[in-house]
């Protein structure tokens, strides 16, 4: 190691003996005057507007997400309309992960491997493509979590009953995937995301119970704190996945 | 902005203004590497008028390329990138010519540049007995400090790849070194 040092300082040594020249300035001054024309005639685009950019977004999401979405939100609403009470409720919170997952399969497609380069070679930038995706999915999220909520509320459910079925395995649902998408970048993480859909939706409705009756001794602050610490959680895992996308260095994006 | 302003931007807001049709901020741009880039083009060919020519073509490359450019944190090494890219393409119309006039010393880049390196001075002989791609390896990570991985993301190579051709280089160099001693030394 000590003798490549010294090999490296040995040649910058020879090598400086070899200053390369000054340009010449009216040559310089030409080039100049050369590339300020050439700019003129370049066409210059203006930045998109976001939510020219967002409809540009959703137009790449395959048809198959929105309605595999589309059909689990009239699963929530077959569910209030046909079952109603607890086991409404609960259907409805097994039905949430799945959804979220869904979401996570058109997100995951910015961070397997070869979708970098791909993105890149198109002149564009992965973190903005993936931030347009976050947040074209979090508000199809948001709008069926409200459709969700709603028909727990007109169920006769609680505003503790839609913290603990519909946004805290929403939010710990989400805030998984994210993390699971930015730590293991793998091509076939779609089945991986769904089982992991599956899994949770099993925990809760396993679990749920245990859960209500350990809440319903601590009252609204127990299910207060529950609901902060997922959206703290939530909230780290989105800034963890975006901070992810700088990592450029790791990836080489040749082709060869 | 006043381009006293524009001076202290980095490249990426610099590269960001032009693209939102501000073109004053591409004088600062050019001014920031024409020279860098000429010293670059003049190590690569040898010659003062061909590095000027390459470091014309390189910057209306860039103009061209500005609009669809999206890697805004490396703005150096795009342009190092590009930089490269037409000196390889000067080789080559230059090797073009020389087969089509049939010249005799047409053996390739590498024997023409050991000819030309006679007249040479001692370094400048060394660094062009170099092969085109171990010359251009070398002077990229000793006269312009780029690291390994960037040289291999400019040249669009594995950073092994990379590293095998700064070293083939970097032993080369130090044969003429040696041989150079040598011969002084008689």
């Amino acid at each position: 190691m000590r003798s490549d040092g010294r090999e490296r300082k040995e040649i910058t040594a020879f090598l400086s003996g070899n200053e390369a020249p000054e340009p010449d300035r009216n040559r310089k001054e030409a080039d100049m005057a050369l590339f300020r024309q050439q700019l003129q005639e370049l066409p210059v685009s203006k930045d998109k507007n976001i939510w020219v950019r967002l409809w540009e977004q959703a137009e790449y999401v395959h048809p198959a997400s929105w309605t595999v979405q589309f059909l689990i939100v009239l699963a929530g609403i077959w569910l209030a309309k046909g079952f109603g009470g607890k086991p409404a409720i609960m259907g409805i919170s097994a039905l949430v992960p799945i959804f979220t997952a869904v979401g996570g399969f058109e997100i995951s497609k910015a961070v397997h491997y070869g979708m970098w380069e791909l993105e890149r070679s198109c002149k564009y930038d992965t973190r903005k493509i993936a931030g347009m995706k976050l947040f074209l999915f979090g508000m199809c999220d948001l709008a069926a979590l409200t459709v969700f909520s709603l028909l727990i509320y007109g169920g006769g459910g609680s505003f503790m009953d839609i913290c603990l079925w519909i946004l805290v395995p929403f939010n710990i649902a989400a805030g998984s995937y994210l993390l699971f998408l930015e730590r293991f970048p793998m091509r076939n993480g779609n089945l991986v995301l769904l089982c992991m859909g599956c899994g949770m939706a099993t925990v809760q409705v396993s679990f749920g119970k245990w859960l209500e009756t350990g809440l319903a001794v601590s009252g609204m602050t127990g299910a207060g704190m529950m609901l902060a610490a997922s959206f703290l959680f939530l909230a780290c895992a989105v800034l963890w996945f975006g901070r992810g996308k700088e990592r450029e260095d790791e990836i080489l994006w040749n082709l060869e | 902005m006043g381009k006293d302003g524009w001076s202290k931007q980095s490249d990426r807001h610099l590269v960001e203004r032009i693209r939102k049709g501000e073109r004053g901020a591409w004088d600062i741009l050019a001014e920031r590497y024409y020279d860098e880039i000429f010293r670059y083009c003049w190590y690569r060919t040898g010659n003062e008028s061909a590095a000027a020519d390459c470091t014309q073509e390189t910057f209306l490359h860039m103009i061209q390329g500005l609009a669809g450019y999206a890697d805004e944190h490396r703005f150096r090494a795009w342009a190092f990138r590009i930089a490269s890219n037409v000196c390889t393409d000067y080789f080559r119309r230059k090797r073009a010519v020389c087969v089509g006039e049939e010249v005799l010393e047409a053996q390739g880049a590498e024997d023409r540049a050991l000819g030309q390196a006679e007249d040479a001075c001692y370094v400048e002989a060394a660094l062009l007995s170099l092969t085109e791609a171990q010359r251009e390896a070398v002077i990229l990570k000793f006269y312009h400090g780029f690291k390994i991985r960037e040289i291999a993301q400019m040249l669009g190579i594995s950073s092994a790849a990379a590293k095998g051709r700064l070293k083939q280089g970097m032993d080369r160099l130090k044969e003429e070194m040696e041989s150079g001693k040598g011969e002084r030394g008689n």
